[in-house]
C-alpha cells in the first residue's frame, strides 16, 4: 500500500523476520547474486521475479480462509493510524486509486489510469492532478463509487483535529475539485512527487459520518469498502469476519465465499492450528513454525523480500555536547578513515551465512531496493586493511591490551581509548546477535564496541522526548528500518541538509548529522520530477554519495511472509503490499 | 458490625487514591506513550502527525495535570477512550468481561466442587492410599507451571486424539464456541462445553491443588481438638461430626483463600486466555499494557483494586458470619 500506513506497532518487528532453514538461505542468496551478475551482462534478467506467485489454476470457487493473526485488531479505519495487524483486514475491505505491483511500480485501482504528465493527467506546471476513475465501480452496499468520496476521504484525512493519524501527507493539496462524478482534481501548493500514492485507501462519504467526528464513526468498526471482500463482524479478541462482496466489480470474483481472521496469540497455538489443517494461512510465521508445518506436509513459508533493512549508522557530530547541530565533528567518527575501517572490519558474510538463519540480503545501499535499486561500490571485508587504516589516523595499541589508544590522533587527546557505544534496540533476539557478531568483529581490530540497548519506545522517541536519536547522543545506532515503493519524503527526511533534528525541525531524520549541499539538491531534483529515470538518477546520486562518505553501513535486509496451506492458490507475496492485497485471486483446494 | 463495613469502606477511598497515583506515576515514568504503536520507523506515520496527536491527547502536560483530568472524569463515572482503538474503555471492558466471567466462574466453581471433597476425604483418612495420591496430585499441580499444562493439554487433546467418529480433533483449540457453525439448542450447549473443558482444567488445576491442600491442613488441625472428640463421644454419627462439627471451622481460612481470588475472576487468566486464545480480560490488560492504552490499563487497575478491597472486605465479614466468636471492630 502506501509508506503512510505501514505502522507497526514495537512488539510485531520480530515478526517481521522471516527465518527458514539454511538450505533456503543459499538457494536465495544463488539467486541473488546470479541477480546481480546478470543485471550487467544481460538486461532480460532484471526481470527475474524475488517475490513468490502461485499461479496454479483453473480456480474453484468456494470456501473459507481462515486467517491467523496474533492480535486484535485496533482499528479498520486507516486514517485514525492502523496497526499491521489491523490493515491485514483493511486491505481486503477498502482500496486506494492506486497500488503496487510486486516489483514496486504502481498501478491504478480504483483509478482508470494513473495520471502522468504524458496522459494530461499531471499539468505542465506539475500542481494539478487529474485522477480519471474506474466505471461502474459500486460500494458493497451498493452505492456507487464516485469522485464525491475521494474528496470526502481527503476532507477527513487532512484534518488536523478528528483523530486522523495522517493529516501531514495531505498538507500539499490546496483544494480538490470534483468536475464529474468519475474526475477528481487535485490542487497542490507545490508539486508532490509522491502524487501516485496519495490515496491508498477511499473511504465512503455515505457509510462514515461527519469529519469532525471520526472517532466515533461506527464505520471504525464496521466499514464498507469498495474491495474484494465485505465486513460482517467483529468480535473483540476473537476474530473479524468478512464475506465475499457481491457487488465486487471483477466477475467471479473474489473466488472465496470469506475471509475469517482468527485472533490465535500463543504461537504455537498458531502452528498447530496451521497443522491440523484448521488455518490456511499463518502471518509472519517464524522458522520453527515453518519447519512444523513443512514436516507435517500441510503447507510451507512463502516470502519476498521485506523492506527492513538493518544498518550501523554513524554520528559524524560530537555527541553530548548538548548540541543536535552537526558541528563540531565527531572526535573519532568524524575522521572517514575510521568510518571505513569499520565496514573492512565488519564481516558481514558471517552474519548473513552462519549467525542469521534466515532468507536474508545483503545489500550495500539503503537505497539499493524497490525502483531505485541504486548499485553501489560493494563494502568488502578486509581486517588488514582496516588495521592500517587506523594505524594512519594515529589509533595504535601501544599498552597491548588489544584496545588501541590515540597516539597523535588530531581530534582526541592522546592516551584516549578507541571506544565507541553502540545502540540497538531490546527484545530482537536477531539484532542482538549481530551486534554481538560486530563487537567481536571490531574487537579483532582493536577497536572497542559497547553495546547498549534501550526500549524500543527510547530509541524511537520523538525530539520531544528528548530520545538520543534525536538529540545526536550516540556513537553508532544499529536497528532495522525500510523505504517503501514512494520513497521520496523518507529520503529527503533522511538525508537532505535540512533536515538535521534540532529544535527547529523536531522531525528531522538527518540523524547522521550529514551535511551536502550537493545531495540535498538531488533530493530536490528527484522530488521535483514526476520522470522515474530522473529520480531513479538523482536518489542513485544520493546512494553513492551515502557509500562515499560512508555515512551509512548496511549489513542485510530481510525477507517477509508467511505460512501458507498447501490448498491455498492464486496468491501473490509482495514486498510492496500486505498479505490480503490480492485476496480477490486467492482460491481453495476443495 | 455496620459501622464496621462504612469504616472500611471510607478507609478504602484514600487507599482508592494512592493506588491510582501510583499507577499513574509508573505509567508517566515508564518510556513510550499511547504514540509508540505508531513510531515512525524511518517510514511510517510522519513526525509531525506524531507529534500533533501527543498534543491533542495532552500527553505534553504536566503529570498532576493530567492526573487531575483522569481523576476528575473517573469521578464522574467515566474512564474516557482508549487511546488505541478510539473507543471508550467502557465498551472495551464490557466486551470482554462477560467472557471472563463466564470462564473464571466455571472454573472456580469446578474447583471447589472437587477441592472441597478432596480436602475432607485425604484429611480424615490420613496416609490412606488415598491421601498419598492426592498428595502427589496436588504438588503436581501446584508445581506445574499453568502454561506449560496447558500446552500439554493441547497436544494430547487438540493434536494427537482425534475424535473416532468425524475424525477431527477430540477437542477445540480454542475460542469460545465453533465460529460459523450457527447452533442451538443442546447442541450449542455441548459445542460450548467442548471449548471450556480444556481452559477449566488448566485454570483448576492450580486452584483444586491449593483449596485442596489447604482444607487438608486446616481440617486435620480441627479434627484433633478436644470438642470434636467429645462430639464423637457423644454419639453423633461421624459424617456429622466430620461434616458439621470440623469442616464448618476448617473452612474458615478456605473462605479467605476465595474472598481473595474474587479480583481474578475480573481479571481473569492471562495464560489461560492466550494458549486457548480466550477473549478475555487477561488478554486486554496485556495489550492495554503492550500499547500503553493509559486509559484502559488505569481502568483495568483500578477496578480490580476496588475487587481485591472488597474481597477481603468480604473475608472479614464472612468469617464473622461463620464464627460468631469473632468481633469486628
Amino acid at each position: 500500500m502506501s509508506r503512510q500506513f505501514r505502522f507497526v506497532p514495537h512488539h510485531s518487528r520480530r515478526r517481521f523476520l522471516q527465518t527458514s532453514s539454511a538450505l533456503g538461505l543459499s538457494v536465495v542468496m544463488t539467486s541473488r547474486s546470479d541477480l546481480a551478475i546478470a543485471q550487467s551482462s544481460t538486461p532480460e534478467a532484471e526481470s527475474e521475479q524475488l517475490w513468490y506467485e502461485d499461479t496454479q489454476g483453473p480456480p474453484e470457487p468456494g470456501g473459507t480462509v481462515r486467517f491467523l493473526l496474533y492480535e486484535d485488531p485496533n482499528t479498520l479505519n486507516p486514517l485514525l493510524g492502523s496497526t499491521s495487524i489491523a490493515v491485514q483486514v483493511v486491505t481486503a475491505v477498502l482500496e486506494g486509486l492506486a497500488e503496487n505491483a510486486p516489483d514496486g511500480t504502481f498501478v491504478p485501482l480504483l483509478a482508470a489510469e494513473l495520471p502522468t504528465p504524458e496522459n494530461g493527467g499531471v499539468s505542465e506546471d506539475l500542481l494539478t492532478v487529474t485522477w480519471k476513475l474506474k466505471e461502474g465501480v459500486t460500494w458493497s452496499d451498493g452505492t456507487p463509487f464516485t469522485s464525491d468520496d475521494v474528496l470526502f476521504t481527503w476532507e477527513a484525512a487532512r484534518d488536523a483535529t478528528n483523530g486522523s493519524a495522517l493529516a501531514s501527507d495531505y498538507e500539499l493539496i490546496s483544494s480538490v475539485e470534483t468536475p464529474d462524478e468519475l474526475t477528481v482534481v487535485v490542487n497542490y501548493s507545490q508539486f508532490n512527487a509522491g502524487y501516485v500514492d496519495q490515496f491508498p485507501w477511499i473511504l465512503p462519504r455515505h457509510a462514515t459520518g461527519p469529519v469532525e467526528e471520526m472517532r466515533d464513526w461506527t464505520f471504525n468498526r464496521a466499514p464498507i469498502g469498495t474491495g474484494p471482500f465485505k465486513f460482517d463482524e467483529w468480535s473483540s479478541g476473537e476474530f473479524v469476519q468478512l464475506s465475499a462482496n457481491e457487488n465486487y466489480r471483477e466477475e467471479d470474483k473474489p473466488y472465496l465465499d470469506g475471509l475469517l481472521f482468527l485472533v490465535v496469540p500463543d504461537e504455537s497455538v498458531r502452528t498447530a492450528m496451521m497443522i491440523e489443517e484448521n488455518a490456511e494461512i499463518m502471518l509472519w510465521s517464524g522458522q520453527e513454525a515453518d519447519e512444523q508445518i513443512t514436516a507435517a506436509g500441510v503447507g510451507a513459508s512463502r516470502t519476498a523480500p521485506g523492506i527492513w533493512v538493518v544498518e550501523m549508522r554513524f554520528n559524524l557530530s560530537q555527541p553530548f555536547d548538548d548540541d543536535p547541530g552537526p558541528e563540531p565533528p565527531h572526535p573519532i567518527l568524524g575522521d572517514p578513515r575510521v568510518r571505513e575501517a569499520i565496514t573492512l572490519g565488519v564481516d558481514r558474510d558471517r552474519i548473513t551465512g552462519e549467525l542469521v538463519t534466515g532468507t536474508v540480503f545483503e545489500l550495500d545501499s539503503p537505497l539499493e531496493v524497490g525502483w531505485m535499486d541504486c548499485q553501489v561500490d560493494p563494502f568488502v571485508y578486509d581486517p588488514e586493511r582496516a588495521r592500517e587504516l587506523l594505524e594512519e589516523v594515529g589509533w595504535r595499541d601501544e599498552d597491548g591490551d588489544g584496545i588501541r589508544e590515540a597516539h597523535g590522533v588530531e581530534t582526541v587527546e592522546d592516551g584516549t581509548r578507541l571506544s565507541l557505544m553502540m545502540n540497538g534496540y531490546t527484545g530482537f533476539d536477531t539484532l542482538d546477535l549481530i551486534e554481538l557478531a560486530v563487537q567481536e568483529d571490531l574487537a579483532n581490530i582493536g577497536m572497542e564496541i559497547n553495546i547498549e540497548n534501550q526500549e524500543f519506545a527510547v530509541i524511537f522517541g520523538t525530539w520531544e522526548d528528548g530520545s538520543p536519536r534525536m538529540l545526536g547522543d550516540y556513537d553508532i545506532l544499529i536497528y532495522d528500518a525500510g523505504l517503501f515503493a514512494e520513497p521520496g519524503a523518507d529520503i529527503a527526511n533522511r538525508y537532505h541538509p535540512d533536515r538535521v533534528p534540532s529544535a527547529d525541525n523536531p522531525g528531522g531524520e538527518n540523524i547522521y548529522r550529514w551535511v551536502r549541499e550537493d545531495v540535498g539538491e538531488w533530493i530536490e531534483a528527484a522530488n521535483s520530477s514526476p520522470d522515474l529515470e530522473v529520480r531513479r538518477e538523482n536518489f542513485c546520486n544520493v546512494a553513492e554519495a551515502l557509500r562515499e562518505d560512508i555515512v551509512t553501513f548496511p549489513i542485510l535486509q530481510f525477507s517477509e511472509g508467511s505460512a501458507y496451506s498447501n490448498r491455498l492458490h492464486g496468491f501473490t507475496v509482495s514486498t510492496w503490499e500486505w498479505a490480503t492485497w490480492d485476496a480477490e485471486n486467492w482460491w481453495l483446494e476443495q | 458490625m455496620g459501622p464496621y463495613i462504612i469504616r472500611r469502606v471510607l478507609w478504602a477511598i484514600p487507599l482508592l487514591l494512592f493506588v491510582s497515583v501510583i499507577v499513574y506515576g509508573l505509567l508517566e515514568l515508564s518510556p513510550g506513550g499511547p504514540t509508540s504503536m505508531y513510531l515512525r520507523r524511518g517510514t511510517g506515520m510522519s513526525a509531525e502527525d506524531l507529534a500533533r496527536m501527543e498534543e491533542s491527547l495532552g500527553l505534553n502536560d504536566p503529570f498532576y495535570e493530567k492526573y487531575g483530568r483522569w481523576l476528575w472524569r473517573v469521578l464522574q463515572g467515566d474512564f474516557g477512550m482508549a487511546t488505541t482503538s478510539s473507543r471508550p474503555v467502557s465498551d472495551e471492558i464490557l466486551e470482554r468481561l462477560p467472557n471472563t466471567l463466564y470462564l473464571m466462574t466455571i472454573a472456580w466453581a469446578v474447583s471447589l466442587l472437587i477441592a472441597i471433597p478432596i480436602g475432607i476425604v485425604s484429611a480424615v483418612r490420613q496416609y490412606s492410599k488415598f491421601d498419598h495420591f492426592v498428595t502427589a496430585m496436588t504438588f503436581i499441580g501446584q508445581s506445574i507451571p499453568s502454561f506449560f499444562l496447558g500446552l500439554i493439554l493441547l497436544l494430547i487433546f487438540y493434536m494427537r486424539l482425534d475424535n473416532p467418529f468425524s475424525g477431527r480433533p477430540l477437542l477445540p483449540s480454542g475460542g469460545v464456541e465453533t465460529l460459523g457453525a450457527d447452533l442451538s439448542g443442546w447442541d450449542m450447549i455441548w459445542d460450548r462445553i467442548k471449548h471450556l473443558i480444556l481452559p477449566v482444567v488448566m485454570l483448576s488445576a492450580t486452584w483444586v491443588a491449593w483449596y485442596s491442600r489447604f482444607l487438608r491442613a486446616s481440617m486435620l488441625e480441627t479434627i484433633h481438638l478436644d470438642y470434636i472428640r467429645t462430639a464423637r463421644a457423644k454419639g453423633v454419627a461421624e459424617r456429622a461430626v466430620i461434616l458439621r462439627h470440623a469442616f464448618r471451622n476448617a473452612a474458615l481460612p478456605l473462605v479467605t483463600l476465595m474472598a481473595l481470588d474474587l479480583p481474578l475472576l475480573f481479571a481473569g487468566a492471562l495464560y489461560a486466555e492466550v494458549i486457548f486464545s480466550w477473549p478475555g480480560m487477561g488478554r486486554l490488560f496485556y495489550q492495554a499494557a503492550e500499547r500503553r492504552d493509559y486509559g484502559l490499563l488505569m481502568a483495568i487497575v483500578m477496578i480490580t483494586s476496588l475487587l481485591i478491597i472488597v474481597g477481603n472486605l468480604l473475608a472479614d465479614v464472612a468469617y464473622r458470619f461463620l464464627d460468631p466468636r469473632i468481633k469486628l471492630r
